[in-house]
C-alpha cells in the first residue's frame, strides 16, 4: 500500500514538473517569434526607407531642373491617345492618392471638378492640367466611365514632402554646378523611430464611434509612454492642425508633415468631451 | 550494310543477262553524282553558317532590347542621341495586382511602420506623375526609361515591405 502511494506521489510530481518546463518552453519560444517578429518589422521598414533613400538622386535631378514647387501628387498615368470621350486611365500608383480614391486602371475620366472633358482636343492634357490645379488636401471631384457606367470620385491630391531650401536652385545654373549634399527626402525619421513610432491608429468604425461619441475621427490605440504630443489611448483625434484626419493612414501622413520642433494644436475627444491638445514634436 | 547487299546483288547476278547501260553512261553518271553530292555538301554548309549568323543575329537582338534590371547601370552611347519615342513604362503586374488585392492600410496601423510605407507610396506617386507629363506634355526633366526602372524598383520594395508588415501583424 505504501509502495502504491509513493509512486502515485512521485507521478504526480514528475508530470507537474514536465508540465512546468513545458510551459517554460512555450513562454520562451513565444518570447522568441515576438523578438523574431519586430527583427522581421524592423527589416520591412529599412527596406522602405533604403529604397526611398536610393531614388534620390533621381528626385533632386526632376526637382531641381523642375525649378518650381513641385505640384501636389495625383499617382495616375493618363493613355496620350485617349479620344475625345475623355482620358483613359493607363496606369495607378499603388497607394498614390488616385488609387485611395478608387480609380482603377481602364477608366475614363469625363469630367474633372464638374467641367466636362469630353469632346475636347487634348483630352489627357486638359485632364491632367485640371488635376494638378488644384492645391494639396483640396478634394477634386471626378466623374468616370467604367465599363460603361458613370462613376464618382474624390480625388485627394498630396502635398510632396521635400526640403524646399534645399532644391531652391535657379534652372539656368543646374548645369554648371555640381550636385550639392542635401539632407534625405522626406525627413521621416522623427516618425520611423523614437517615441512616436510606437503610436497606432485605428479608423472608427460606425460601432467604434458609438462607443466613443464619434462619428468620425482615428482612435488612437496605443499612445507614446513619454506623453509625446500629450495624446491618450482612447482619444479619438479629430483634427490636427486644420485638417481632419480620415483614417489611420491618413492620420500618419499628416503627422509625417511637421518637421521636427514644430507646434501644432490636436482636437480629441476624450471620454466623450472636446479636448484641444497643444502639442510639439519632438525636437 | 549497303557494300553487303551490292555484294549479294553481284553474287545473284548469274551473268546471262547484260548491263542495264553502258560503262560510259555509268561513268557519266556517276561523275554527274560526284557533282551533285559536292553541291550538296556546298548547300548544307552554307545553310550551317546562315544558321548560325542568324543565331548570333538573334541572341544579340534579344540581349539589346532586355529590358535592365533595377538598378542596374546602362550603357550610354556615345555621340548625339536621336530622338526617342516615350517608352510604355515597365510595370511589375504581379507585384501591383497583389497591391492592389490588399487593404489599403492595415487595420491597426503602427505610425512607424505605415510612415516608411507613406514615404514609398509618395514616391511611387511623384514618378507616375512624371511619367504622365513626359507622355502627355511630351518633355520631362528625366529620361523616362530611368523614370520606368525607378518605378519597377520602387513597386518591388512596396510589394516586399507590405507583405513583410502583414506577415508581422499575422503573428501578433
Amino acid at each position: 500500500m505504501t509502495r502504491i502511494a509513493l509512486a502515485v506521489a512521485f507521478s504526480v510530481l514528475a508530470c507537474g514538473t514536465g508540465a512546468a518546463r513545458a510551459a517554460d518552453d512555450t513562454a520562451e519560444l513565444e518570447a522568441k517569434l515576438a523578438a523574431a517578429q519586430a527583427r522581421l518589422e524592423q527589416a520591412a521598414n529599412e527596406i522602405a526607407e533604403l529604397s526611398t533613400q536610393l531614388g534620390e538622386p533621381m528626385m533632386r535631378r526632376m526637382i531641381i531642373r523642375g525649378g518650381e514647387v513641385p505640384p501636389p501628387l495625383i499617382g495616375v498615368t493618363l493613355d496620350p491617345g485617349s479620344g475625345k470621350e475623355g482620358a483613359r486611365v493607363l496606369d495607378v500608383s499603388p497607394g498614390g492618392p488616385a488609387a485611395t480614391a478608387g480609380v482603377r486602371e481602364g477608366d475614363l475620366i469625363v469630367a474633372v471638378n464638374g467641367e466636362s472633358m469630353a469632346g475636347r482636343d487634348h483630352v489627357a492634357r486638359e485632364v491632367t492640367r485640371a488635376l494638378r490645379a488644384s492645391p494639396p488636401e483640396r478634394t477634386v471631384k471626378l466623374k468616370v466611365q467604367r465599363a460603361g457606367k458613370p462613376l464618382e470620385l474624390a480625388v485627394t491630391p498630396r502635398a510632396l514632402r521635400y526640403d524646399a531650401t534645399a532644391f531652391a536652385i535657379p534652372e539656368p545654373f543646374t548645369a554648371a554646378l555640381p550636385m550639392p549634399p542635401m539632407p534625405p527626402i522626406p525627413p521621416d525619421v522623427l516618425m520611423s523611430s523614437g517615441s512616436m513610432s510606437s503610436l497606432e491608429f485605428v479608423t472608427l468604425t460606425p460601432g467604434l464611434g458609438e462607443y466613443f461619441g464619434a462619428d468620425k475621427g482615428v482612435l488612437v490605440v496605443r499612445a507614446p509612454k513619454d506623453g509625446t504630443l500629450q495624446l491618450q489611448e482612447g482619444d479619438v483625434i479629430q483634427a490636427i492642425g486644420s485638417r481632419e484626419p480620415t483614417s489611420g493612414a491618413h492620420a500618419t501622413r499628416i503627422l509625417a508633415s511637421y518637421q521636427p520642433g514644430e507646434s501644432v494644436s490636436i482636437k480629441v475627444l476624450r471620454r466623450r468631451k472636446v479636448v484641444t491638445l497643444n502639442a510639439s514634436f519632438p525636437g | 550494310m549497303r557494300g553487303n547487299h551490292g555484294l549479294h546483288a553481284l553474287a545473284e547476278h548469274d551473268g546471262s543477262q547484260g548491263a542495264p547501260y553502258s560503262f560510259l553512261e555509268f561513268e557519266r553518271r556517276s561523275v554527274h553524282a560526284r557533282a551533285a553530292a559536292r553541291r550538296r555538301k556546298h548547300r548544307a554548309g552554307a545553310v550551317a553558317a546562315a544558321v548560325v549568323v542568324l543565331a548570333l543575329a538573334g541572341g544579340l537582338s534579344v540581349v539589346a532590347t532586355r529590358p535592365v534590371a533595377p538598378g542596374a547601370s546602362v550603357p550610354v552611347a556615345a555621340g548625339p542621341r536621336a530622338p526617342v519615342p516615350v517608352p510604355v513604362p515597365v510595370r511589375e503586374i504581379t507585384a501591383e495586382h497583389w497591391l492592389a488585392a490588399v487593404p489599403a492600410e492595415p487595420v491597426v496601423v503602427r505610425v512607424g511602420s505605415y510612415a516608411a510605407v507613406a514615404a514609398l507610396e509618395d514616391r511611387l506617386a511623384f514618378i507616375d506623375d512624371r511619367l504622365n507629363d513626359s507622355r502627355i506634355v511630351g518633355d520631362g526633366p528625366v529620361d523616362p526609361a530611368a523614370l520606368g526602372r525607378e518605378r519597377v524598383r520602387l513597386v518591388n520594395a512596396l510589394a516586399s515591405v507590405r507583405y513583410a508588415q502583414a506577415l508581422a501583424a499575422n503573428f501578433q
